[in-house]
Parts: structure tokens; C-alpha cells; sequence
């Protein structure tokens, strides 16, 4: 479980993240909302404990970010925004695998968890291709399959279908339901919820930092979400 | 994605299939070797790395075209040295030439081994060499060097962007000064946020200095025959 408590964070001078206290409970499928700008990011990046907390704290299963930063790395696997920014390595199979070798597992080990999450997400002929000379749909998957194949028990999404066509959209929101099916605990930061409203069970709404809004898909959608610069669903106009 | 300059391409050529540890070792025996090198050793050098190059697919045109930068410092280089040297215009344009010669020799060396040898398998051979060392934590400064290789590349990648950003917008048509001021500053930016987010991305896949590693060397025959012909050409160099 993942627990907020009243988390400020600030960022060149203005609160990317202010006072928020939110759980999000394990297995669960959580879509983060808002305009750009509204602090998504920022919140995903305190899960992954890429940042920590200037006021309050992250736990995650019950320790704080700041105290044992690479635990939480173990346990959230987190896929940026910029799919090719988080490629590192000069193959996707060796991309693939700098996430098993940081956890300094055995070479066999590696090589099992490798194969296993580029073929869950349908990349297995990408393989031993140059991250140069993928598209930005393929580059997106091996992206989540490095973070797969950690086996983290919480996937934290940024925006991952941005620019992708409507194959790899498919492909990544069935590997995602896959991912929850299988009991990880998903969180989505998106502006458009359109292919998940039926899959989350949890909305959360920032703005300006905050949670504005915090209910079922359902619940807020019904009401409307404009306001905060979120696309209504079409199955709700 | 357009592969970067500097960028490492698949292969199974004899070059790629070398041990990165041995690669590393004759970069740097013949690159200090160079440095005591007469012009025709340089340029029998030169022979040797163009011919080692292009067996491992690397052509001449894409060399110049990726370091032209660099050629055209030197160019400049030479014409400085031609023109300040004390013993006069033609000595001080050869002694120019050959110091410019021997730059674009170790250049080309430099390119043929990162063209042919995986950043990670450099991470291995530079934990490889740190290890004897006591309180030096070789994992860092392979990662360090590893992932100094992934990023040159990108660099290029970045300053591509930046000038076809430009000439989307008729940029060319600005002064040759401007076009460079604008060039640099913004590649400057990109590169520090490029350099941020790699850092960032090592970091969320909980990155730590006790890693294993999918791939191993392994050290062959070959690797040392490689050594010795490196370490006979850097000799030569010397002695001749």
C-alpha cells in the first residue's frame, strides 16, 4: 500500500504538490487526472522516490521514501512520459534487463525475467534492435517491459499512451489490465481517461497540487470534469 | 529514430566479436603511441585504421561526415600554428598537419571502438580494469563510463534536432554567427535536461553498485593477438 500524508513538494519556487494525503491500496487500479501542470508527475516521481517529500511523507508497505528510497524503486516500477528518455541501454534486450541486474539477480534469472516481459508485451521480435531504430509505440512497450521485469509490485504509468497509434494503445492497456489481473497494483497518470474508465476503479483529480476531486470513474465523470482540464469519456456525454 | 553519431550498431564483424577489454587497451596503447609518431607512421597508422574500419562497417564518408566538426577545428588548428610558428609559414603548417593527422587518426579509432563494442560490454572491461584497485568501486565507474557511451550519442541526437528545429523555420537564412548562438545555447539546455532524465531513468530502475550483469566477457586467443598487434603497431610508432 501506498500512503500520501500531507505531502508538499516545491519546485523552482511554487508547490507542485501541496498537502496531499491519499492511500491507494494494493491491487487496486487508480487513474491520476488534471490538466498539465497539475502535479501528476510529481506525484508519481514520490512513489518511485525519485523525489521525496519537503513536508510530510511517502510510505510505501508502511516505510518512508526518504528513508529507504531504493526499496520503493523495488516495489514501484515507474514508465516516464518520454518512453525514449527511459531507455539506456544500447539493445532492448539489454534494456531490458539494467532493471534485473540492479536487483543483482543471477544471469539465468535475468535472462527468464527478460524474455518472459518482452514477450508480455508482444516485443519479443524487438529483441536485439537498437532502441534507434524503433517507433514510438515500440519504444513505449520496451519501456514497460524494463519495468516488468523487475517485477515491482506497483506500476506507476506516466501518460502511456501518448503518441501511440491504436495497435500499440491496445497493446499497452491489455499488458496493463493483464499486469492488475495478475494483483499489481496500477496507477495511471493521464489527461485522457478514455481507455481506462472501464478498467479504474479509483479517480483521483490535482489541481494546482492538490486533490480536487477523489471518487469512482462513475462518480466524477457523471459530474463532469472540465473544469480541471479532463476530457469527459465519450460512454458519459 | 536516426541512429546518433558515435552510436554503437550491431554487427559480426571480427572488430565487433573482439573482447571490449581488449579494444579499450590498444585504443589507448595506440593513441599514446601517436603522440611520438613520425608523419609516415601516422599515415601507415592512418592505412592500418581506415582498413580495420571498414571491416567492421564503417565507412569513410560517415566518419567525415560525423566528425567534421572536429576536422574543421583542426583545419583551423593547423592554420594557426602554420601562421604562429616561429621557424616559418611551411614548417609550421607540416608540424601543423601531421599534430592534425595524428588527432584524426585516434578520432577515427576512437569511433571505429564505440561503433563496435556495446556501452555495457565497456562498463564490464572498465570493472574489469578498476578491480585490482582497493577502495575504488569499479560498478560506479563502469556505469559512469557506460553510460558517458549511451549519452554521447545522444548529444548528436539532440544537436540534430536543434538544426532541424532551425531550418523547419527558414533558420538558415540567419548570419552563420546567430545560427551557431542559438544552436549552442539550446543545445547546452537540452543537454543538461537530456543528461537529468538519463540520470533520472538509471535511478528508477533502482539502480545500485551491487548489480549483476546479463552478459559476461569472455577472453579468446584472438583478444590476445589483437593486444600483441596493437602493442607491435604502438612500438613501431615509437621506435621508427
Amino acid at each position: 500500500m501506498i500512503r500520501f500524508e500531507g505531502v508538499a513538494h516545491e519546485r523552482d519556487g511554487e508547490r507542485a504538490l501541496d498537502g496531499v494525503s491519499l492511500e491507494i491500496d494494493s491491487g487496486g487500479f487508480v487513474l491520476l487526472l488534471g490538466r498539465n501542470g497539475s502535479g501528476k508527475t510529481t506525484l508519481l516521481r514520490h512513489m518511485n522516490a525519485l523525489l521525496t517529500p519537503d513536508e510530510g511523507s511517502v510510505l510505501v508497505d508502511g516505510v518512508p521514501t526518504d528513508e529507504d528510497g531504493e526499496g520503493a524503486r523495488r516495489k514501484v516500477g515507474m514508465v516516464f512520459q518520454d518512453a525514449g528518455s527511459q531507455i539506456v541501454a544500447e539493445t532492448v534486450k539489454d534494456d531490458v534487463a539494467f532493471g534485473p541486474e540492479n536487483l543483482g539477480l543471477e544471469t539465468d534469472e535475468i535472462r527468464e525475467r527478460v524474455d518472459e516481459a518482452v514477450s508480455a508485451v508482444g516485443a519479443t521480435a524487438l529483441l536485439d534492435r537498437s532502441p534507434y531504430e524503433l517507433s514510438g509505440g515500440e519504444l513505449r512497450r520496451v519501456a514497460l517491459a524494463g519495468v516488468l521485469a523487475m517485477r515491482p509490485d506497483v506500476l506507476a504509468l506516466d501518460e502511456p499512451l501518448a503518441d501511440l497509434d491504436y495497435e500499440g494503445e491496445k497493446a499497452v492497456v491489455e499488458r496493463v489490465v493483464g499486469a492488475n489481473q495478475d494483483g499489481k497494483t496500477v496507477v495511471v497518470a493521464t489527461h485522457d481517461a478514455e481507455p481506462f474508465v472501464d478498467l479504474a476503479e479509483r479517480a483521483v483529480v490535482l489541481e494546482d497540487g492538490s486533490v480536487a476531486e477523489d471518487g469512482t470513474p462513475d462518480e466524477l465523470f457523471s459530474r463532469g470534469l472540465e473544469g480541471y482540464g479532463v476530457r469527459t469519456p465519450c460512454s458519459y456525454r | 529514430m536516426t541512429r546518433p553519431k558515435f552510436a554503437y550498431r550491431d554487427g559480426d564483424t571480427f572488430v565487433h566479436g573482439v573482447d571490449a577489454r581488449a579494444k579499450l587497451t590498444a585504443l589507448v596503447v595506440v593513441s599514446l603511441a601517436l603522440t611520438w609518431a613520425s608523419a609516415g607512421v601516422t599515415a601507415a597508422i592512418g592505412v592500418v585504421t581506415y582498413l580495420v574500419a571498414r571491416s567492421a562497417g564503417v565507412s569513410a564518408r560517415e566518419l567525415l561526415r560525423d566528425v567534421r566538426l572536429v576536422l574543421v577545428i583542426l583545419v583551423v588548428g593547423t592554420v594557426a600554428r602554420a601562421v604562429s610558428d616561429p621557424a616559418g609559414l611551411v614548417p609550421g603548417a607540416v608540424a601543423g598537419t601531421v599534430a592534425s593527422a595524428r588527432f584524426v587518426v585516434i578520432i577515427a579509432l576512437a569511433y571505429t571502438v564505440s561503433a563496435t563494442t556495446r556501452p555495457g560490454d565497456i562498463r564490464l572491461a572498465v570493472e574489469s580494469f578498476l578491480e585490482p584497485l582497493p577502495s575504488v568501486e569499479e560498478t560506479d565507474w563502469g556505469t559512469m563510463f557506460a553510460t558517458a557511451a549511451r549519452f554521447f550519442p545522444l548529444v548528436f541526437e539532440e544537436s540534430r534536432r536543434v538544426r532541424d528545429a532551425r531550418k523547419a523555420r527558414l533558420g538558415e537564412r540567419r548570419s552563420w554567427y546567430s545560427r551557431v548562438r542559438s544552436t549552442a545555447f539550446t543545445l547546452l539546455i537540452r543537454t543538461f535536461r537530456r543528461a537529468d532524465t538519463v540520470a533520472l531513468a538509471v535511478e528508477a530502475r533502482a539502480y545500485s553498485s551491487e548489480r549483476s550483469s546479463l552478459r559476461g566477457l569472455v577472453w579468446e586467443r584472438t583478444d590476445t593477438a589483437f593486444i600483441l598487434v596493437a602493442c607491435s603497431v604502438a612500438v613501431v610508432a615509437v621506435v621508427v
